[in-house]
This record gives C-alpha cells, structure tokens and sequence, in this order.
C-alpha cells in the first residue's frame, strides 16, 4: 500500500482504468420524491398516527362498541328470559307435574 | 405496522368493555325464594310484584288446590286400572268404553278445575296483570296431557306430587 495520498501517478492512473458508465433510471427522482413523501407522512408518535387515522378509528371504534354493546345486552336477555321460562314450568309443574313439554 | 396493533388491541378492548358492562347491566339474576317462601311461586312474586298478601292469598289458594288435583290424581289412576283390568279380563267391549269415557271425563274435569283455579288466581293478581297471567299460563296449560309422566326436568318441583307419580 502506497501511504502517498498526493502521488502524481495515481490521477491519471485512475482515470486511464476506472470508467464508471451507470445506466439511466427515469424512475429515480420519482422513487427519492416517494421515499421522502413517505417518510414525512408516517407518525412516529401513537398520537400521531391516531390524528391522521382519526376517522377511521372513530368509525371502527363505534361499530365495535355499538356491536358488543348489542351483543352484550342480547346475552343478558336471552338469559334472563330462560331464567324466567324455568321459573315458569316450575310453577306449572308445581300446579300439574303432568305436563308434557 | 405497530400503531395498528396498537389500534387493534385498543379497539378489542373497548368492545369487551362495551360488552361486558351491557350484559351486566342489563342481565337479571335469577332471583332466590326467601326463607320459608314456597320456591314454587317465586316466578308469580318476581313476574308480578305482588304484595306480601296477594302471595299469601295465593299460597292458600296454591296448597288448597293441590288437594284437588291429588283428588283428581286418584279418581284418574283408579279409573285407568279399571280399565286395564277391563281389557285384561277380556270384557264386554261396552263396558271397557264406558270405563275409558270416564278416564275422559275425568280428565276433562281435571283440565277444567286446573283452569278455574288459574282463573281465580289471576282473580287475585287483578286488573290487566290478572288477563297477562292468564295469556302465559293458559296456552301452556293447554299442552298439558294429564297421562304424561311427572316432569322432572327440575329437581324440586315434583315433590309435593309424589302419587302422581302413579298415573
């Protein structure tokens, strides 16, 4: 290794042996332009990413609150009128044990 | 990718809160007899609130009939072991269909004196929960078939009616 950064040879060595011909890409200021753009758009915080994604978390979050809330309320019904029915035909049983269900 | 999951779990979460705080709210317990209260008529108590009194009145009413229908029971039994002992000893087909018509007409005694006594009881409940009562327990007891063995899907209320057991 030649420690000589200032050797007079290896300029015009260089230039004489390292011919860098790169091929054209029309695509490249498009792709950088995206990479940029993309990079600005996505939050690095979770407020920030809800503030952009607002609408449709609300919009997600009701649906899902107004389903489970339904849902919920039909288990407990549904349940309460079983409840009832056994208290019933325990009530008719208790009149006549001979009915047939 | 991880805010979404974030979303996600945040999201799940509210719905199993949303969920679970309706069910409680709304779910009703199934409710408990008292001491000394007959288990049997909690469902009149919890159904039509009625005062302590009313279900006193309809206790008697409910224990009284009980001796009715043991009544009815044994006039029913008696009258189908004279049948079977009709058909066993190869009697006079007159005399087995006199004996099966008074199966049915004991049987419609029995539904009829079941239904007067539903009647009376909504008598006391009164007013527009007395015809309420009625329009649940009436098409019930309309299924009812009195040849039937005892129903004992629950454990408890065939108890006070052993000898039907018999039919």
């Amino acid at each position: 290794m030649n420690p000589n950064q200032n050797d007079a040879e290896l300029g015009p060595l260089l230039r004489e042996n390292f011919r860098v011909t790169p091929g054209k890409n029309p695509a490249f200021r498009t792709a950088v332009w995206a990479r940029i753009e993309s990079s600005r758009r996505s939050p690095t915080t979770w407020g920030g990413w809800l503030r952009l994604n607002a609408t449709r978390f609300a919009l997600l979050a009701v649906a899902v609150v107004t389903i489970a809330g339904a849902g919920g309320g039909w288990i407990a019904s549904a349940q309460a009128e079983q409840n009832r029915e056994q208290l019933v035909q325990r009530y008719l049983a208790s009149i006549s044990p001979h009915q047939k269900n | 990718m991880k805010f979404r999951w974030i979303a996600a779990v945040l999201i799940v979460t509210l719905g199993l809160v949303a969920g679970g705080s309706t069910y409680l709210c709304l779910r009703e317990p199934m409710p408990v007899a008292a001491a000394g209260e007959n288990a049997d008529l909690l469902w009149l108590r919890c159904e039509f609130a009625l005062p302590a009194e009313k279900m006193a009145n309809i206790a008697q009413m409910h224990a009284a009939f009980q001796g009715v229908c043991d009544e009815h029971c044994r006039q029913i039994r008696d009258a189908r072991t004279e049948v079977k002992k009709l058909r066993g000893a190869a009697a006079e087909h007159c005399d087995i269909v006199t004996a099966e018509a008074k199966v049915v007409e004991l049987d419609r005694i029995c539904v009829s004196s079941l239904e007067a006594h539903l009647r009376e009881i909504a008598g006391v409940i009164g007013g527009a929960e007395g015809q309420r009562y009625l329009a649940i327990v009436l098409p019930r007891i309309a299924h009812f078939d009195h040849a039937g063995a005892p129903n004992l899907d629950l454990d408890t209320k065939a108890q006070t009616h052993d000898h039907h057991a018999h039919h």
